[in-house]
């Protein structure tokens, strides 16, 4: 277990150390001075623009993606009151896979699949929470059984998009729906997105250590739980939407991170949330740095290296955590 | 000190008529056993006094004041309860589940002080869990677990004590020890105590007042003294007893 402090202070060092590694690594090698120089805006061309366009914009790209998913498990977590949640339980993924592989199929690209991915996530999200809605309330239980049984049914509509897609463009979709993230611009609304809904959710993160034991216990405790819950439903909604639109359906960090932060000791949410943001962006953009770089010059969906360095990591901890209570 | 009291409240669950038109108020210094068969209605009466449920006519009247109409944290300033049951997905330690009663007291944004820390160890001190502060939930037992919700219940220090078959999971000490803690709260702390109970005996032992659901629609209300007559026990939980003794009170079923 580690205090917060300590706990913190990893992270940091951990962050730091993979954005540089992110900046640094890469198919065209360039020294360390070159890229310090590029930073503090001090070089030449091509330097300053493999930097400034091509590895910064894709590192900060990774950083939000895992940082939203991870915020965005951890706020469904507590919803759910299931350490089980994550991001993709509410059909999200679904509904934007669904989204971008209509648009691949009518030969969109750019900002209008991002845009019909959003629509599909955001879609997805609130018919869930439509449907388990019964006289104004609903409950945990049936919230994860709609999400899991419309997930299934999204499930069988890429299958059938996939099958009668042409050949072409099924590349494309499979590294869409492996989670890809791909070079552009920094990702300033998703940025964005990704500090209001931490400042928000970190606000709330008392009451939600209320809430997280039981809906009886926080309201006798205080907590107003029907304004809450809407809350937290809609950032994780945002959260996993924005995150899946920028590099389609990563799995993994959003289940592992907040586990594996709890495990550590982060169990306080004012803790756990900003940990979840720091650990989940560090885990992606070190799984995006090996993606590009591991089978170079062909690149690895990123979705395989975070379950490549998730699930070890996951099960040592696991592991290491029975020892502990045996002892 | 606040008064609690139920004005002409009217509550069914599905066929079960728990009470009509009931006036009761509850007072400062007064220990109060919820009593009554499976199903009457009982955790049902607690939960609506906490205001967590709305009645189906009258009101609560909290300081005279609707209960449904305060906001939440104002109810859990002078409100508590221990549910009959809690359940907990995430790990947490002992003493942070004892400080989560400091919820209601604390401005929006503030973190526990060593203030409060040392309010959650005193409550914790309380039901014998000294120097548990840093056990995880996981590794306690039944009981163990339910004198930490307890020790919640005590950091909040509300006005009135709600409790939901307090003495479940306990052995036969600490359910002696808790109820003696919960009448000495109401008569030496001026708090209000209201609890359901499934012991007779003990009931008859540690409260004053008690209040008879019979499922029907019919509710018996008074000092223990007037209530709790053979006959009426008899009715209520439709089983023969015999009194074995007067002070205190017991009975034994036939």
């Amino acid at each position: 277990m580690l205090r917060p402090a300590s706990l913190f202070g990893l992270l940091l060092l951990a962050c730091l150390a993979g954005l540089m590694g992110a900046l640094l690594i890469g198919s065209v090698s360039l020294p360390s001075t070159d890229v310090f120089a590029a930073l503090i805006g001090n070089s030449n061309e091509p330097q300053h623009s493999i930097v400034w366009q091509l590895r910064l914009p894709r590192a900060l790209s990774a950083f939000t993606v895992g940082g939203l998913l991870a915020l965005s498990g951890a706020l469904l977590q507590v919803l759910l009151r299931n350490p089980l949640a994550d991001p993709y339980v509410l059909g999200t993924s679904g509904g934007a896979a669904v989204g971008a592989l209509l648009a691949m199929l009518t030969g969109l690209s750019g900002a209008w699949l991002n845009g019909s991915a959003f629509v599909g996530a955001v879609f997805a999200t609130f018919l869930v929470f439509g449907l388990a809605r019964r006289d104004g309330d609903w409950s945990a239980a049936r919230l994860l059984l709609t999400g899991i049984i419309l997930a299934a049914g999204w499930g069988a509509l890429i299958a059938f998009i996939l099958t009668i897609a042409p050949e072409h463009n099924l590349r494309g979709m499979l590294f869409w729906l492996m989670g890809d993230l791909v070079a552009g611009d920094i990702p300033w609304p998703h940025l964005l997105l990704l500090c209001a809904v931490l400042a928000i959710s970190w606000l709330l993160a008392r009451p939600l250590n209320l809430l997280a034991r039981g809906e009886m216990q926080a309201r006798t405790l205080g907590v107003a739980v029907a304004p809450l819950r809407n809350t937290l439903y809609i950032l994780a909604a945002l959260s996993t939407a924005s995150a899946v639109t920028l590099a389609g359906s990563v799995g993994f960090v959003g289940l592992v991170i907040p586990h594996l932060l709890r495990l550590a000791g982060a169990r306080d949410q004012r803790v756990l949330l900003p940990a979840c943001v720091l650990a989940g962006g560090t885990l992606l953009v070190i799984a995006d740095t090996l993606a590009r770089t591991l089978w170079a010059p062909q690149q690895l969906p990123v979705g395989i290296l975070t379950a490549a360095i998730g699930i070890p990591l996951f099960l040592l901890l696991l592991l290491k955590q029975r020892a502990d209570i045996h002892t | 000190m606040s008064v609690l009291a139920l004005d002409k409240v009217s509550l069914r669950i599905g066929t079960v008529d728990v009470c009509r038109a009931l006036d009761v108020t509850f007072s400062p210094g007064e220990c109060w056993a919820i009593l009554g068969r499976n199903g009457t209605g009982k955790t049902t009466l607690l939960h609506t006094l906490a205001g967590l449920r709305a009645t189906d006519n009258g009101s609560i009247l909290l300081d005279g004041a609707a209960i449904e109409q305060l906001p939440r944290r104002r109810i859990a300033q002078h409100v508590g309860l221990l549910p009959q049951d809690s359940h907990d997905p995430f790990p947490a330690t002992v003493l942070e589940t004892a400080l989560l009663g400091r919820h209601p007291h604390l401005s929006p944004w503030a973190w526990e002080s060593a203030e409060d820390r040392a309010l959650a160890r005193a409550a914790l001190a309380q039901v014998g869990l000294v120097d548990w502060d840093a056990r995880t939930l996981a590794t306690l037992s039944g009981g163990e677990r339910r004198r930490v919700a307890l020790a919640t219940l005590l950091t909040q220090d509300p006005d009135i004590l709600l409790l939901d078959e307090p003495t479940n999971h306990l052995d036969l000490h600490h359910q002696v020890a808790l109820l003696d803690l919960l009448a000495r709260q109401a008569h030496e702390h001026s708090k209000i105590v209201i609890m359901v109970l499934h012991d007779l005996n003990l009931a008859a032992r540690f409260a004053d007042h008690c209040l008879l659901l019979y499922g029907d629609g019919n509710v018996c209300a008074g000092t223990c003294d007037d209530v709790l007559e053979t006959t009426v026990l008899e009715r209520l939980y439709n089983q023969p007893l015999r009194k074995i003794s007067d002070r205190p009170p017991a009975w034994l079923p036939e």
